[in-house]
């Protein structure tokens, strides 16, 4: 299907289904708002979809850098009609059935994309293609912060992502999923998300390399010197 | 209270000292021209100059030589920066004799002088963005690096309206600078105003210096409390709000 992005009145309804699910109510997703002239319009360039499964948010990130590339948008990441258009045709991804056939939407800001420091990154579709395109992250630096469905924020995510000083830079970035990211298990490590000062984890981590940042330019290291700056309560991360 | 101390021996740049013009070409691309002194520091020959420049989810660093071979880069274009945003930007001084590059002077969150030609006011406490904002017409934002009054586009002539409306500006600002001091000194429990010279620093300055007011309270939520709401109110008597208010209906009568 040819991309598009939803209008005023597209994600108005858009936002009156995610109450309606907050409400109980177990409706289809008003697919029709995809192509209906009022409540979608065209997006300036040319891209199409498909309705592929994809397993990790960096399955769908990946998708979606290489199938926005023909959009001509001055600024993609902060087209709010385009990410709920594309919330909506993925819909069944972004926010899945769960056993008892109701969905669990959250906020609106996963589907609606809210532009601004403090939800901007929370949008599903929209934080994932940041992270994996802006902040070029791609395969190797995403895992971690990806590894999750589609429908999920990760932990690490949710950290990680709300610090554009710790997420934009590669070193942190590279540092964090060797110590954090199971490789064989393609998976984050066992505990890793413990209690906040649990010697070693990922909390303690955020916290270290806040105040290494304010003395060294960890933007200009590998991974592995912003691993050598760490106390050795983060040794035994790296061994397993 | 939080007070900040420097323990990293790190010198400080003054912000006077680095001035920043924005502009873009004819795509929309911006570029940026900076003019930085650091004669006043004492810093090794050999350190590096960085300039970082940052907006939300964009980010882009510029290698700018040493100290004792400064070197402008050719390519100063912000392409990984959206061209309607206004960057901040980040001056660094990097000893990278070792393998750990250690920083020796720094300033952050600095804004451009001038984009497009246009002067502004780079020393504002509240910066100004436009973006859709659904059905609201403005928001306050205080997540970011700097606080920022965002105004929806979508929002008929909200540009012309949020700077010289008489009924918006009564009505609006005292309330962004009760949010802001009550952000500053209750959430984050900041009280000195002279710490440093980022914006909740300057913030509790400004109110300080405000008619009739004091340096805020160290301790205790209900004098704190006090305190702002007289700030709010030395701030509307300052700026006219309620004569501002009141005329803006004479006009329309």
């Amino acid at each position: 299907m040819e991309v598009r992005r939803l209008t005023e009145n597209g994600i108005e309804e858009f936002r009156k289904y995610l109450s309606k699910l907050r409400s109980g109510s177990t409706a289809d997703p008003p697919h029709e708002l995809l192509t209906d002239p009022d409540a979608s319009e065209p997006v300036p360039g040319s891209a199409r979809v498909e309705k592929l499964i994809f397993d990790t948010r960096l399955d769908a990130a990946r998708y979606l850098d290489e199938d926005l590339s023909g959009l001509e948008l001055d600024s993609i990441e902060t087209d709010v009609g385009l990410w709920s258009w594309l919330s909506m045709f993925y819909f069944d991804q972004v926010c899945p059935r769960g056993k008892d056939g109701s969905r669990k939407p959250g906020r609106d800001y996963r589907h609606i994309l809210e532009p601004g420091y403090r939800n901007e990154h929370r949008h599903l579709l929209a934080g994932a293609y940041v992270s994996y395109s802006v902040y070029s992250l791609g395969e190797n630096l995403g895992k971690l912060i990806l590894y999750s469905p589609p429908s999920v924020e990760s932990r690490f995510y949710h950290e990680l992502a709300a610090r554009q000083s710790l997420v934009t830079n590669p070193g942190v970035m590279e540092a964090v999923n060797l110590l954090y990211f199971h490789e064989r298990e393609k998976r984050p490590k066992p505990a890793a998300l413990s209690k906040k000062q649990k010697p070693g984890t990922f909390f303690r981590f955020i916290d270290v390399i806040q105040q290494l940042d304010l003395t060294y330019d960890l933007y200009s290291m590998t991974g592995e010197e912003v691993l050598e700056l760490l106390p050795s309560e983060f040794d035994r991360w790296r061994e397993y | 209270m939080i007070r900040k101390f420097n323990y990293t021996g790190r010198q400080k740049i003054k912000r006077s000292n680095v001035k920043i013009d924005l502009t873009r070409n004819g795509g929309g691309t911006r570029f940026f021209n900076i003019s930085l002194h650091l004669d006043d520091l004492d810093l090794l020959d050999n350190a590096h100059i960085y300039i970082e420049a940052y907006h939300r989810s964009g980010y882009q660093r510029f290698d700018f030589g040493s100290i004792g071979e400064k070197r402008i880069p050719s390519d100063r274009w912000l392409r990984n920066l959206s061209n309607s945003a206004i960057p901040l930007f980040r001056v660094k001084v990097v000893d990278r004799t070792f393998t750990h590059g250690r920083i020796l002077a720094s300033v952050d969150k600095i804004r451009p002088q001038s984009v497009d030609n246009e002067q502004t006011d780079s020393q504002s406490l509240l910066f100004v963005e436009f973006d859709d904002l659904g059905n609201l017409i403005w928001e306050l934002d205080i997540d970011g690096d700097w606080p920022t009054l965002r105004l929806n586009t979508k929002a008929e002539e909200i540009s012309l309206v949020a700077s010289s409306d008489n009924r918006f500006l009564p009505l609006v600002y005292p309330e962004i600078v009760k949010q802001i001091l009550t952000r500053v000194l209750l959430k984050d429990e900041h009280t000195d105003p002279d710490c440093d010279d980022d914006w909740p620093s300057l913030c509790l300055k400004l109110a300080s210096t405000l008619p009739g007011m004091d340096y805020p309270p160290q301790t205790g939520k209900a004098e704190q409390e006090r305190w702002i709401e007289k700030a709010v109110e030395a701030f509307s008597a300052s700026y006219d709000m309620l004569e501002r208010f009141n005329k803006s209906f004479q006009e329309i009568k």
